[in-house]
């Protein structure tokens, strides 16, 4: 049974995310609304750099929501909400996914060709690329990349994140960052002419 | 509310879960800045203490010992201490990494700052005195300690062929006006001290452990350029008497008191 006033109820879409720490720590129940705002987007971005299995993407999930409140007295001010949240989904990742070497399944979400589109902007053949493969395609190339590469990939291109963002949901320098970011192009690059290639033969 | 989020609070309220309380996140902070700075202090005693060594007048005497330039000046290191510097630094950079920031600054930034901060304050310490007042501290305290400088001292002070001699003075021959010195292995040497241009005659007292610059001459016989003290030498009566009288000082003002 969810207990707050009507009248807060109306303003909260108008609070901020760290607005709604501050009610949360005084009301638990106003946590259902932080959890609503970043279900879909962790959802989909813990899928995305783990590969799981949609039970594995809940279970994980369930795990950062009830870590992030425990932990909602550290949130710290300087952060984002949905830095410091992402950062904690990234955490938990680690600590699941990669214990159990869970490799990816063929799940995708729509749009994650537009990672893509974005990279092949300035290149010829890139450009012909993005009209050949679709979003599942362009999972599978992330799923072969290192996954240092692969995340700040799905950071910086599919979950819109800036480098300061990335920065702190990875807990790097801002320098780092960026090294990693042109990095993983290359590597993605790469990746995809390999595979047109082995398509074409 | 979605399904999702309900279920998540239905969990917490269930759970009875509740956030972990701020003070705790405060005090785990402060944990890791205390760390960090008594490691950077330690650090820096460390790098004091580096200085205080090498300073202490004994790495001119690097051409009088055989071997490369090199190898002897890494012979004169003060390597604990050198030791201890690299281990506060590494804890030093592991506890900015725990702060809340740290992630921010590249490792090597870190590293560097730290190593600034301990070569920094150690300076000032070594101006300060408190490095000298460190290394005699651990002389005095640590029998290992000690014994390594001890080592050191014997390693780098005789070698009498290359003009250096080490030993303590028993005694000064009236006729021959000679020092007579006994060295580490009971033997017993001449020490000719007329060459010495600054000549201390607190140094030759009887008991004194000295450090001598000049030329063996004969199997037993040597002539000195120079005279040094040796600080907080193992058994250097004199040090050791100043000790014993200070404790009795000591115990004689608390027996009046009483």
């Amino acid at each position: 049974m969810i207990d707050i006033k009507l009248d807060k109820i109306e303003n909260i879409s108008e609070m901020s995310d760290e607005e709604l720490v501050g009610e949360t720590l005084k009301n638990p129940d106003f946590y259902g609304f932080l959890v609503e705002r970043y279900e879909e987007k962790l959802s989909r971005y813990i899928l995305r750099i783990s590969g799981g299995s949609k039970e594995d993407v809940e279970d994980t999930l369930q795990d950062v929501f009830i870590s992030a409140y425990k932990n909602l007295n550290s949130f710290d001010s300087d952060l984002k909400f949905s830095s410091w949240i992402y950062r904690i989904s990234h955490n938990k990742v680690i600590s699941h996914f990669r214990k159990i070497t869970a490799r990816p399944k063929t799940v995708t979400y729509e749009g994650d060709n537009q990672l893509l589109n974005i990279l092949a902007s300035n290149e010829d053949l890139a450009k012909e690329l993005e009209r050949k493969y679709t979003g599942e395609e362009v999972r599978s190339v992330l799923n072969e990349m290192d996954e240092r590469y692969k995340e700040v990939l799905v950071l910086k291109f599919l979950e819109e994140k800036d480098y300061k963002e990335i920065s702190d949901i990875l807990e790097k320098p801002m320098g780092t960052v960026a090294t990693l970011i042109n990095r993983a192009k290359k590597q993605f690059k790469e990746k995809t002419v390999k595979k047109e290639i082995a398509i074409n033969k | 509310m979605t399904k999702f989020s309900e279920s998540i609070i239905g969990k917490i309220k269930c759970d009875h879960i509740a956030p972990v309380p701020r003070w705790q996140f405060i005090f785990r902070g402060y944990v890791f800045w205390t760390l960090f700075f008594g490691a950077v202090l330690l650090g820096s005693l460390s790098f004091g203490v580096v200085v205080h060594i090498i300073n202490s007048g004994d790495l001119d005497i690097v051409n009088h010992l055989h071997g490369n330039l090199l190898t002897s000046t890494v012979m004169l290191l003060p390597y604990i201490w050198l030791v201890l510097l690299l281990i506060f630094a590494g804890v030093a950079y592991a506890n900015w990494k725990c702060t809340r920031l740290g992630y921010r600054f590249k490792r090597r930034w870190i590293v560097i700052g730290s190593v600034a901060l301990s070569v920094f304050l150690g300076s000032v310490f070594y101006v300060l005195g408190m490095a000298k007042a460190v290394d005699n501290l651990m002389t005095k305290s640590l029998p290992v300690y000690n014994q390594s400088k001890h080592a050191a001292l014997m390693e780098i002070w005789f070698h009498p062929e290359q003009g250096l001699l080490t030993g303590k003075v028993i005694g000064i021959d009236e006729n021959s006006e000679k020092i007579i010195l006994i060295d580490e292995s009971g033997l017993s040497w001449n020490v000719d001290d007329k060459g010495v241009k600054w000549e201390n005659v607190q140094l030759e007292a009887k008991g004194k452990v000295v450090k001598i610059i000049g030329d063996k001459i004969g199997e037993r016989d040597f002539k000195a350029r120079e005279i040094r003290k040796c600080d907080n030498c193992q058994d250097d009566e004199d040090d050791s008497k100043k000790k014993s009288d200070n404790e009795s000082k000591v115990h004689q003002a608390s027996e009046s008191k009483d």
